[in-house]
């Protein structure tokens, strides 16, 4: 009951400091704003440039860091768990790639269908896709996890040699523009298309609730949770299927955002001192969307002295903090 | 019962045959053979997880084959030497993954499970280590909590993969007294493989034996040791 006590402590302290990132996000900036434009903004917005700034600019992009570090979170715990490897992200898939390879191709060819954000968003997402369901053919074929680790590694290095042939035949306009897409970013995402991000993310969180106990049982081994009555294939389709939903969705609307999935997870577990995944999951979502928050935060408030990628930053905040962690929790195994 | 007829095992060519083969509640019985004699292939069928080639291996009359992962959960619990031990999982909780066929697909457990866990904790004798790392006990506690896990699984059979691999004299001759102990008073059908000849004939365990020809069949308890090397060879 201890235990209970100092996780709702811990996820308490976050949902709090969630919310300060989130208000004090919408009031900082290069734009003067007030608390009263904020909350004016909030419950009823208006054609007034503070209001524009609220709503169309800040509100959207701390909304996609959350969404994003929540979904990027839960992917990269899914991918942990399904390999029983600390070093698996929502990368290890080759969904990310699959989403890069479609984004170069379309970045090169200069072709727009549809307008270019929408192709942009559209292209992302049938790439990820694509790659999931590559990977989910081989999770059926497949008896080892390993196996499939190494194919999806493998893939992603197969995809990232198409993509170094196209970037070297292409212009040096092109390039640049493919560079920023890959340095990953949450500005391009509008106040519309927020909704349906999030509810692309919370389909893939309840799917992941529903797979708790299976979950679980995974942290002894395939071997041992089929004989707890797991059934591995279902597991596997379902945990590839969920965090190539989550990944695609977010690298399309954002790039590929690195290290989140691969250290939230981590940092949550040695946190939260638990292997219950019931409790993993909802602490990955906060941590992951608090870590993201702060990331964008501080690229914001760096903004009016320099321009730092979001993907630099995730690394530069996260691997300091990260070490410590480990080197804090150096006694515990494994 | 556990029932075993015409039953021919291995992965694509047929590694071992049992012609009829019987686990009763309460038994516990010795897999005794040599390295690669087809032991371990044997048990993965029993439990399931690796298709027989021919034959048929029946639960109270009903045939394996048509029982679901998670019904034959609450059928046959398993268990191996391999087990080492998981980061932030502690004993308890290791334990309680025991009740994971009888939980629903969220996983919430309820005070039911926690008295079960914690029962068959107490019934290894293994109370103290509750809320210790799974990662920080050693082989000989590792056994003990694994075997708690399999208890609280709650099924009529236990099948175990040389349980006494890593264990020292005593903690060998200590497991096998409490699988006996187990069997009888749990009323629980125990196989366990085992290259522990002394143990299996101290123990006057009854056998499964798995010769050189590959036809696996029971025999009563031996007496002597060379006898039963004899029988192996």
């Amino acid at each position: 009951m201890n235990r209970t006590k100092s996780h709702l402590i811990l996820l308490l302290s976050a949902g709090i400091l969630l919310l300060v990132v989130f208000l004090l996000y919408l009031k900082m900036g290069y734009f003067n704003t007030t608390w009263e434009h904020v909350f004016q903004s909030l419950t009823n917005p208006n054609d007034e440039v503070s209001s524009t700034v609220v709503w169309s600019f800040r509100l959207p992009r701390i909304l996609m860091a959350f969404i994003a570090g929540a979904a990027l979170s839960v992917a990269g715990m899914l991918m942990q768990n399904l390999f029983q490897n600390t070093l698996a992200g929502p990368d290890v898939l080759g969904i990310t790639s699959g989403s890069s390879l479609l984004v170069a191709l379309w970045m090169m060819s200069g072709i727009t269908a549809l307008g270019s954000t929408t192709d942009l968003i559209f292209l992302g997402i049938l790439g990820a896709m694509g790659m999931g369901a590559i990977m989910l053919l081989f999770a059926l074929k497949l008896r080892s996890a390993v196996h499939l680790l190494l194919i999806g590694l493998m893939l992603s290095s197969f995809i990232g040699a198409i993509i170094a042939i196209i970037q070297a035949a292409s212009g040096t306009q092109d390039l640049q523009q493919y560079v920023f897409w890959n340095f990953g970013s949450l500005q391009r995402v509008t106040i519309q298309q927020i909704p349906w991000i999030a509810i692309i993310t919370c389909l893939g969180v309840v799917l992941s609730l529903f797979q708790v106990r299976a979950l679980n049982a995974m942290v002894l081994g395939e071997d041992i949770a089929k004989s707890l009555g797991v059934s591995i294939r279902q597991v596997r389709l379902l945990s590839i299927l969920i965090a190539g939903i989550l990944t695609g969705t977010i690298t399309a609307f954002a790039g590929p955002i690195a290290f989140v999935g691969l250290a939230i997870p981590n940092v949550t577990k040695l946190l939260m001192k638990t292997q219950n995944h019931g409790v993993l999951l909802w602490s990955n979502i906060l941590f992951g969307s608090l870590f993201l928050g702060v990331c964008d935060f501080s690229i914001k408030l760096l903004e009016s002295y320099i321009a730092i990628p979001l993907n630099a930053l995730t690394a530069l905040l996260g691997v300091p903090f990260v070490s410590w962690m480990i080197l804090k929790n150096r006694h515990v195994t494994g | 019962m556990l029932q075993v007829r015409q039953l021919h095992i291995g992965y694509s060519g047929v590694i071992a045959t049992a012609e009829s083969l019987q686990l009763n509640p309460g038994d516990l019985v010795a897999l005794v053979g040599r390295n690669g004699s087809g032991k371990s292939t044997l048990l993965q069928t029993l439990r399931g997880s690796l298709p027989m080639l021919n034959g048929s291996v029946r639960i109270d009359e009903h045939e394996i084959t048509h029982w679901s992962t998670q019904s034959l959960a609450t059928k046959i619990a398993w268990l191996t030497a391999h087990f080492s031990g998981v980061s932030q999982l502690k004993v308890l909780d290791y334990v309680l993954l025991g009740r994971t066929p009888y939980l629903g697909v969220m996983g919430h457990q309820k005070e039911s499970d926690l008295a079960l866990a914690l029962h068959a904790l107490q019934r290894v004798g293994a109370d103290h280590l509750r809320d210790k790392q799974t990662s920080s006990l050693s082989d000989g506690e590792r056994q003990l909590v694994g075997l708690a896990r399999a208890l609280a699984q709650n099924t009529p059979y236990i099948l175990l993969d040389e349980p006494t691999a890593f264990l020292d004299f005593y903690h060998r001759k200590q497991l096998f007294t409490l699988l006996k102990e187990v069997a009888i008073t749990e009323q629980k059908g125990i196989l366990l493989s085992t290259h522990d000849l002394d143990l299996v004939i101290g123990f006057e365990l009854p056998l499964w034996l798995v010769p050189r020809d590959g036809c696996i069949r029971a025999q009563e308890p031996m007496q002597k040791r060379e006898a039963l090397e004899g029988l192996l060879i």
